[in-house]
């Protein structure tokens, strides 16, 4: 792990509806994640963890309070000043999602899924890396089945690996072992821990799983939208 | 891009199954619009053919009183060719009456531009050959056997009969009559030699082809510039038309309406479009979210959204537009084959530029509202419904299902509401609408088979012996009525008809339940005292009616009312029109009825009886000086015979049953009616130097009679006593068709479009299924069972119930409504039990009963409450099926998913 850092947010709020059904998802938040860091955030539900998360992926922007200055930052770059087509090129690049529903196309193989964010750019995949990625996963012979004619563990592996396959600075992860049994929990975690190593990247996980956070650098806590440090 | 481009393409075909049911809808949608784009325009070719056949395909022809005057138009390049037809010999029985008929001669190419078929035989090659149409077969006492003697009367140059015999080669369809030169035209036809050697005053008619060029021009224009053109000629013939019946003929009244139809079906097609992209782009929401964490930017997913979208739609569009075609070519060759017309299907440049712009705008309407109505969750990927919350704080507080229930659907209903409403809604509207529809054309059409198949009077076919009579189905009496159609205005006489020796033959039929007879009389005039200064005699100067007769309809203008006026009133004194009387048979019957109900102080049998009292029918509304009491006198050439009004019966109070049938039904078409018994009538005929007859005869069939036989044997039994009526056959068979071909086309829509809508709906309610799978996904996780989430889901299901229900009153009131303005405009009602219609006067408002006995009939005669019953159970239960059928395929396909 470098001491850079990667990611950089300060006083980010996020509210969603108006008026008496307005909800405060988070609040003023800051936070400073460095390379090759794997960071679990814990909390409750409803606590703001996954709109940290879209946050932090650029999925979702930060609302706008008056008089308080915002900044998302991340590999060096204010994602904030950038507009639709800079940031999806951004995230295609530098970001990658693990989500706890895998969310794989199911019309797509293994294979298709996994080289999908090079067809977004328009770029051909390198069979070759590919293969690597399903071999360090462990998913080879499920290169050419469709997500409803894998299990869970490997559709999540899958996920995984399309995540990595751009090679991305951060890797977000939703939940990544919610629907999976604990082995497969376990062989997950220590992908993504074996990623963080590798490759050097910044894993961000959310979760409830103590045990998956055990397997973090470093373990946020929020609650009723405002991260507080462990 | 090309990369990109193939994976949509990849995605597309491997997601076969859930394209299908869209492509099916994107085709039924398309094959429909463009049905009716073509059903427009050939509806308007097969009317033409069809027309051609009834009027004749000439387009413009000169009558000319004097025949030696030559054809003025052949010269025209407008024309092809043109027919030749003399016309004139009026024909006599060999009692010497007058069959109301011509003899002449019409040239091949005449036969040809005319349409003149014959029903049987051949037409005339030799002097002594005739053709004769059926009508004028009765007329003249001879059935339609081919090579029986025909002996025929006709006057010379000086009045004096002539009797000939002839030899019937064939006998004729009797289609000209309808012409607008119908009057000029033949019914017999003879040799051009034949006719030629006989010495007559008659009418020579040409009439011309349209050349080929030509076919497209406005007719009615070049009639007009041929016709100034040849004024100082015209002017010395008696006609110089176009064929307006043919010509003048639009399907739908106006090209105004056929733009309109086709903007609504455009709009139509739009919104049901843009719900199927909606429901697609919300069912697609979650992969959309996908490829954008996996970096598709906003423009990309737009992109990708609007090339799926073409690839749903061209193709499909197109096959649809080649399926309408080849359908409609299909159909016009089995109507051409079946019917024996010119083969009739067009496609004009411009209706095929329209099929292919309607697809342009669908494709892209369409689309640009889905996305934008979808571009807010689509292209951020707002994913906050995912949350957990709800299903945590189901498993914390232990809620009930039926809670549970309620939250599930809470937001569905929110997102949904329009779309679920609304295709509730146009399903039942479309479906209730066209089942009234349908119901009133089965209506109609069982009343027409009725005449058709059961009530063939003649036995064998109508039109071979007897001339109709009119025929009509009472309802749930089953009671037929013979109507020898207005005999007595045409014999102008009291003394023709059937006398009371004919009825002696009707007792001997078996299947008559009973009859009841009368004369019925408007030649008769009657005065009153002070007569000039009663309301209800000014009342009918204010609305003259046209054409002569108060039954015909519509006020004319004031001048013409004037001049009218002028000429009845002056020269004759009296209103000939506007009165007409009854004479009964079974007087003593037709005195109870009235005395039983409208009793006054002067009501006496004997006087009535002895034809000393009359009762007059008239309108309450007025203060006519005409009361109970009063002296009526009635006017018999130079003398008048007094009576006594024994009580007026207020005619627009009358109660079903409250006189004889007879009495009820022309009381209708007369402004007053004097009802009065028979021995008055034989009063009135002596003086006329005759013997009352009866024209009028109402014949009720036992429930369980042989119609056809029976109703033949009444028929044979008129006809030997010298009946007269019109031939009913031919519209009957007509009418039938038409009601029946319209009943499929209706259902045919009405399948269509149910198909098409309950599509939608299984989409609108998958897409709900995907917006809430999360959550269902969640609650099986949680250990709720399939069986549990599918009754939740028929719950919801009857929940919606409500939106079926509330559509039945207001296509009610709708449809009633249209009933409405369709009688109240016609002018004309039917009313049960009463063969005759109602009038619309205007001013007066004294043919028109309450808008409330208008809806009334109209609820009563076209809305058939078991129907709408039985639809509406249907539409429930298929609103069940359709949730059961996808939420259990949902339940399925997360199966398949591994998520349960």
């Amino acid at each position: 792990m470098e001491n850079t850092t990667i990611t950089r947010i300060e006083n980010v709020s996020r509210t969603y509806g108006k008026g008496h059904a307005q909800v405060n998802a988070l609040k003023n938040c800051s936070l400073t994640l460095k390379k090759g860091e794997f960071v679990a955030i814990i909390g409750k539900s409803g606590s703001g963890k996954s709109t940290l998360l879209r946050i932090l992926g650029t999925i979702d922007r930060p609302s706008k309070v008056e008089g308080i200055e915002t900044l998302v930052e991340i590999d060096g770059q204010n994602v904030l000043t950038m507009k639709d087509k800079q940031l999806s090129q951004f995230r295609r690049k530098r970001i990658g999602f693990v989500f706890q529903e895998y969310n794989l196309f199911p019309e797509f193989t293994a294979y298709e899924n996994i080289i999908m964010p090079l067809h977004i750019s328009g770029e051909k995949a390198d069979d070759k890396k590919v293969e690597e990625l399903l071999k360090t996963l462990g998913i080879e012979h499920c290169k050419n089945k469709f997500p409803h004619e894998m299990s869970g563990g490997e559709q999540q592996r899958v996920g995984i690996a399309r995540a990595l396959i751009t090679e991305p600075a951060i890797i977000l992860a939703d939940e990544p072992t919610g629907n999976l049994d604990v082995e497969n929990a376990l062989e997950v975690a220590k992908i993504l821990k074996k990623s963080a190593q590798l490759y050097n990247q910044t894993i961000i996980i959310v979760t409830h799983d103590m045990q998956m956070a055990e397997f973090a650098d470093r373990i946020l806590h929020i609650e009723d939208g405002v991260v507080t440090v462990q | 891009m090309k990369i990109f481009f193939n994976d949509i393409i990849t995605s597309m075909k491997r997601r076969r199954k859930e394209m299908r049911l869209i492509l099916a809808i994107v085709f039924i949608a398309t094959f429909f619009m463009n049905g009716i784009v073509l059903f427009q325009k050939n509806a308007e070719t097969y009317t033409f053919e069809y027309n051609k056949n009834v009027y004749g395909e000439w387009s413009v022809a000169e009558v000319y009183e004097d025949e030696t005057t030559a054809n003025l138009l052949s010269k025209y390049a407008y024309f092809d060719s043109y027919g030749t037809c003399l016309s004139g010999l009026e024909l006599y029985s060999n009692e010497e009456v007058s069959a109301g008929a011509k003899l002449g001669y019409m040239d091949e190419e005449f036969i040809r531009i005319g349409h003149i078929k014959l029903s049987s035989g051949a037409f005339p090659k030799n002097n002594d050959e005739i053709v004769l149409d059926s009508s004028t077969l009765v007329e003249l006492g001879y059935t339609r056997k081919l090579g029986q003697n025909i002996e025929v009367k006709f006057k010379d140059g000086e009045g004096n009969f002539i009797a000939k015999t002839y030899k019937l080669v064939g006998v004729m369809k009797t289609n000209t009559c309808n012409w607008i030169i119908g009057d000029s035209m033949p019914r017999g036809i003879l040799t051009q030699e034949e006719i030629e050697s006989i010495d007559f005053d008659g009418t020579i008619s040409y009439c011309y082809h349209m050349a080929k060029e030509y076919e497209k021009a406005d007719v009615k224009e070049i009639e007009h510039k041929l016709y100034k053109a040849h004024s100082p000629s015209a002017r010395n013939g008696e006609k110089f038309v176009y064929n307006s019946p043919l010509y003048n003929v639009t399907i739908w009244g106006s090209s105004e309406v056929y733009s309109v139809i086709e903007v609504m079906t455009l709009l139509a097609g739009v919104i049901a479009m843009s719900f199927l992209m909606i429901s697609y782009i919300q069912k697609r929401k979650r992969y959309y979210y996908n490829y954008r964490t996996i970096g598709m930017s906003k423009a990309q997913v737009r992109s990708m959204i609007l090339i799926e979208s073409g690839y749903i739609f061209i193709p499909t569009q197109l096959v649809a537009i080649i399926s309408s075609i080849v359908t409609a070519i299909l159909i016009s060759g089995i109507i051409t084959l079946v019917n024996g017309y010119k083969y009739f299907f067009e496609l004009p440049i411009i209706n095929m530029l329209k099929m292919i712009l309607a697809g342009i705008l669908l494709y892209i309407v369409s689309t640009i509202i889905a996305l934008v109505v979808n571009s807010k969750n689509t292209l951020h990927g707002n994913q906050q419904e995912i949350s957990t919350r709800f299903l945590f704080r189901w498993r914390m507080n232990k809620l009930r299902h039926r809670q549970i229930n309620r939250s599930l659907f809470k937001r569905e209903q929110k997102v949904f509401a329009v779309r679920n409403a609304f295709s509730i809604l146009i399903v039942m509207t479309f479906t209730v609408m066209l089942l009234i529809a349908v119901n009133k054309l089965w209506e109609e059409y069982r009343e027409y088979s009725y005449y058709f198949e059961e009530v063939d009077v003649t036995g064998v076919r109508p039109q071979d012996t007897v001339k109709g009579g009119e025929y009509v189905y009472y309802g749930p009496d089953d009671q037929l009525k013979l109507s020898l159609g207005g005999q007595n205005r045409k014999r102008k006489s009291l003394s023709y008809g059937y006398s009371e020796g004919f009825f002696e033959g009707l007792k001997d039929i078996k299947g008559i339940k009973s009859y009841e007879f009368l004369t019925f009389d408007n030649m008769h005039l009657f005065e009153w005292d002070n007569m000039e200064e009663d309301e209800y005699i000014t009342s009918f100067r204010n609305t003259v009616i046209g054409s002569g007769s108060v039954s015909i309809g519509k006020p004319i203008e004031k001048v013409e009312w004037t001049a009218r006026w002028d000429d009845v009133l002056e020269e004759k004194n009296q209103l000939e029109y506007g009165y007409s009387s009854c004479f009964v048979y079974d007087v003593e019957s037709a005195y109870k009825k009235v005395a039983g109900k409208y009793s006054s102080e002067y009501m006496d049998y004997d006087k009535f009886k002895s034809g000393e009292q009359v009762f007059i029918v008239m309108n309450s509304k007025f203060d006519s000086y005409v009361k109970a009491g009063s002296e009526i006198r009635i006017i018999v050439g130079d003398e008048k015979v007094a009576v006594q009004v024994a009580t007026i019966i207020p005619r627009d109070r009358l109660p079903e049953g409250s006189l004889p049938k007879y009495i009820t039904a022309d009381t209708y078409g007369n402004k007053m009616i004097l009802v009065a018994s028979k021995e008055l009538g034989e009063k009135i005929a002596s003086m006329e130097g005759g013997e009352l007859e009866y024209n009028h005869i109402s014949i009720q069939l036992k429930q369980t009679a042989q119609y056809a036989s029976y109703g033949g044997m009444c028929a044979n039994l008129i006809v030997a006593d010298g009946g007269v009526c019109d031939d009913w056959y031919t519209y009957y068979a007509e009418q039938i068709d038409k009601h029946r071909n319209k009943m499929m086309v209706y259902i045919s829509f009405m399948l269509m479009l149910t198909a098409f809508f309950v599509i939608i709906r299984i989409n609108i309610v998958q897409s709900a299924f995907a917006f809430n799978s999360n959550r269902i996904r969640r609650l099986r996780l949680l250990g709720m069972s399939k069986k549990r989430i599918k009754m939740m889901n028929i719950h919801q299901a009857l929940n919606e119930v409500k939106w079926i229900v509330l559509t039945i009153p207001a296509v009610f009131v709708y449809r009633m409504q249209l009933l409405y303005i369709e009688y109240k405009d016609n002018g004309k009602y039917h009313y049960p039990g009463v063969t005759n219609y109602h009038f619309w006067v205007e001013e007066l408002e004294t043919y028109v009963r309450d808008v409330k006995d208008i809806l009334k009939y109209c609820w009563e005669r076209w809305i058939n409450v078991r129907w709408m019953v039985i639809i509406v159970i249907i539409m429930i239960v298929i609103n069940v099926i359709i949730r059961y059928i996808s939420i259990s395929q949902h339940l399925r396909e997360l199966d398949k998913e591994g998520f349960c």
